[in-house]
């Protein structure tokens, strides 16, 4: 069971990523709308495991993973973006995030790549 | 050769120098075995040497006979003889020997001990072992070769069946339909290829490098971000993270005329890491698979439209809202165009992410290319571009363009197809027929794979076939509104346990009844919120209702933490009916005597409740249970509260 962030501005992907997360019997320790609070909530909850969406209002999704990783740079980040994003993922698997998810989200495919992320914790 | 001389020593025949030639000519006549016969002094040291021919040759003529034959035989001997020491080693020995003159080659040599005489060597006995060693030198050498030989055959061997493994690996490989190669860091395709590749590229493929043979096969980004997320993934750690980049690569290419799979696989990850490809001929299947997927969008979209209309019709509306004139406003408040039209990017983006989440593919697709072109505005805008305004207006005017009608009415269409017309136009709550659910349901049931099958169809059925869990909790408006007519509070209504998908049209009297529970419990269980919070609880009272399912049965309990059923009250109340005399209310337990609330014909509340009528609620679930072969009983602690608890038989759906 894993402490997890979510950062992400659709209501929709936090609440369906809250779900799957739930029912894997993961701890969902707080949600942000925006990459701001994002950071500000990784820094308060200190969570086990974020997931941030690439694109986002006030800060980006990659901007907000740079500022994460000069936080905490064992910090384990999962990336969420929409199908066609090759080269923010490669970005942000470069600047520190450990793997990525594609929207729409497939159940399956989430928990296959948290539980790998988790894995290496 | 460290070997001494000492093996070779024989014997010396030895003689004074003072003795007669004619006395030796006797004893080479008496032995003809003796080749030679050392000369010594008075003091015994070795001066010459008699050898048998040269003896014979100086006495073989007439004159040398008269001459030498009565005088000593110093006169006689060689003198110039060979010393060696018995230590003297065999090479030592041989150079020695070997280096007389011809003539005196094959002289015996003398070997001594200090200066005294202990034997003599022969040549002849000298080359004889030389040669015996030579010969076991020769032995031992043809032995080695004879080793490296049969090492060299095994070599062979091996190296055959090496071979022959690696044939039918390969023979297995180019068996297969699928084209496998592999490559370690510099990219460089290893020399195991197996023959589907070499036709799927149509050439010689080993040792190329990767990214030069896929090159011409992908878009320049594609080709781009494999290079890079390879150069990354060699470099890589953390095995999440590596797998992370095989996810990049790109998954399949197309040839003159096929379509191609690339699969990875990541093999020995630690130390050298290399990467599997696996290529797989998908012509025909792509061309099934758009169809069936086309198909399985459809089914996918249209239960998203049965599951979640109130979600959709609100995302729809917000769309047709924005494309109409949200997003002028968002171009006129933001101070820039550039801010304006990151804006408008991300809602198109987030827009298009929530219509994939509801399946409404075609939809998807048409908001990707919207935002695939405000991407290209937003990176040809510079901030401080004299020319902004401009692109700005050159945005505005292509978000006028566009029609957002036009993007949906794919999806739309499908849906009313299904469902009906007029999907978008009803209200929250929808009708459906239930036999179109049918239908649809067989749709599904012809195009979905076992597992996608079952989970689609229970999730229809789940519309139509609520769980016992939802029916409880449509009950919490209920009792909340009751409450309040009561002047009462609930702030906690919980349904905890299994979920228990129910057959309703089997449980449909039953579940009915439930109400008087509800009722009972709201009217006579939970006390006004002044008694509460005299009585130390919260002002609000709690229903818990909690259910538990086996292979045969169901156990539901509902309970509340009310003021609880006082017995004393029931007995009086029964015997005031006339239900049982004194006496025989006196035997019950306490217990025993509250179950008297199932009786038809009681009501603990004296004056008759609007709301909970006439006390015939709880008789009414008593006989549904019954009806159902179930059982059903109160218990209730004073002050704490009261359990109604429930068993009925399983009735699958």
């Amino acid at each position: 069971m894993a402490r997890i962030l979510i950062v992400d501005d659709s209501a929709i992907s936090r609440i369906k990523l809250k779900d799957i997360f739930e029912l894997d019997c993961h701890e969902i320790v707080g949600m942000a709308e925006d990459g701001l609070e994002g950071v500000e909530k990784f820094k308060a909850l200190k969570p086990d495991l974020v997931t941030l969406d690439v694109t986002m209002p006030k800060m980006k999704g990659l901007d907000c993973l740079k500022e994460i990783m000069t936080l905490d740079q064992n910090a384990n980040v999962v990336m969420i973006s929409a199908l066609g994003k090759g080269d923010t993922i490669l970005e942000a698997l470069n600047a520190g995030a450990l793997n990525y998810i594609t929207k729409p989200f497939e159940e399956k495919q989430v928990l296959k790549t948290i539980r790998e992320a988790l894995e290496e914790l | 050769m460290s070997e001494t001389v000492l093996n070779l020593v024989e014997d010396a025949e030895v003689v004074l120098n003072t003795v007669k030639a004619s006395r030796i000519s006797t004893y080479f006549e008496e032995y003809p075995s003796c080749k030679g016969i050392v000369v010594q002094d008075e003091s015994e040291r070795p001066v010459g040497l008699v050898m048998r021919n040269h003896f014979y040759q100086k006495i073989g003529t007439q004159f040398g006979y008269s001459l030498y034959m009565n005088r000593p035989i110093e006169l006689l001997m060689k003198t110039e003889i060979i010393k060696v020491d018995k230590d003297c080693d065999l090479a030592t020995f041989g150079l020695k020997a070997m280096n007389r003159h011809e003539n005196d080659v094959y002289d015996l040599v003398i070997v001594m001990d200090a200066e005294i005489c202990v034997g003599v060597i022969s040549i002849s006995n000298f080359l004889a072992v030389m040669s015996e060693i030579k010969q076991r030198e020769i032995e031992l050498l043809n032995n080695q070769q004879r080793i490296l030989k049969e090492a060299n055959e095994q070599e062979k061997k091996y190296r055959l069946e090496i071979e022959q493994k690696n044939q039918s690996i390969k023979s297995l490989l180019n068996n297969a339909d699928q084209g496998f190669l592999s490559f370690t860091e510099p990219l460089l395709i290893s020399e195991e290829v197996s023959s589907v590749c070499e036709s799927i590229f149509g050439k010689p493929i080993s040792g190329l490098h990767f990214g030069d043979l896929m090159r011409s096969f992908l878009r320049h980004d594609t080709y781009e971000m494999l290079l890079d997320s390879l150069e990354s993934l060699f470099q890589q750690t953390k095995k999440s993270r590596a797998k992370a980049y095989l996810k990049l690569l790109p998954e399949t290419f197309k040839t003159d005329k096929r379509d191609i799979q690339i699969d990875y696989k990541l093999i020995a990850f630690n130390e050298d890491k290399k990467l599997m490809v696996i290529l797989t001929d998908i012509t025909d299947k792509i061309a099934l698979e758009q169809k069936q997927q086309d198909e399985k969008n459809n089914m996918k979209l249209v239960l998203a439209a049965l599951n979640n209309k109130t979600e959709i019709l609100e995302a729809v509306e917000d769309a047709r809202l924005f494309f109409k004139a949200k997003y002028k406003e968002i171009l006129k408040e933001s101070s820039s165009v550039l801010e304006g039209l990151s804006e408008v990017f991300r809602r198109v983006h987030t827009m298009k992410g929530d219509f994939a989440l509801y399946a409404f593919h075609n939809t998807a697709v048409g908001l990707h290319v919207i935002e695939d072109q405000l991407a290209a505005y937003l990176n040809a805008v510079e901030p401080i571009d004299p020319t902004e305004r401009i692109a700005g207006l050159e945005l505005e005017t292509y978000l006028d363009t566009l029609n957002f009608e036009n993007i949906i009415s794919k999806d739309i269409e499908i849906i009313e197809n299904f469902l009906g017309k007029g999907y978008c136009e009803s209200e929250k709550k929808m009708t459906v027929n239930l036999e179109q659910v049918e239908l649809f349901i067989k749709a599904i049931e012809a195009r979905f794979e076992k597992d996608d099958r079952t989970y689609l169809v229970g999730k229809i059925r789940d519309l139509t076939n609520p769980t016992l869990n939802e029916i409880l909790l449509s009950y919490s408006d209920y009792v909340k509104i009751l409450a309040l007519k009561l002047n009462k509070s609930i702030s906690e209504f919980q349904v905890t346990g299994s979920t228990v998908p129910i057959n309703r049209k089997y449980y449909a009297g039953f579940l009915k009844s439930l109400i008087h529970i509800f009722r009972n419990i709201v009217d006579h269980g939970i006390e006004s919120p002044e008694e509460r919070v005299e009585g130390g609880k919260p002002e609000g009272g709690a229903i818990r209702c909690d259910l538990r399912v086996d292979h045969h049965a169901i156990r539901m309990m509902i309970s509340d933490d009310g003021k609880g059923i006082d017995p004393e009250q029931i007995r009086l109340k029964a015997i005031e009916k006339n239900l049982y005399t004194p006496a025989s209310a006196a035997l019950f337990s306490d217990k025993e005597m509250i179950q008297t609330v199932f009786n038809a014909d009681f009501s603990t509340q004296s004056k008759v409740s609007m709301l909970s009528g006439r006390g015939v609620g709880l008789y009414a679930v008593k006989t549904e249970v019954e009806t159902l072969g179930g059982k059903v009983e109160v218990d209730s602690v004073r002050g704490e509260g009261t359990q109604f608890r429930m068993v009925l038989p399983l009735e699958r759906i």
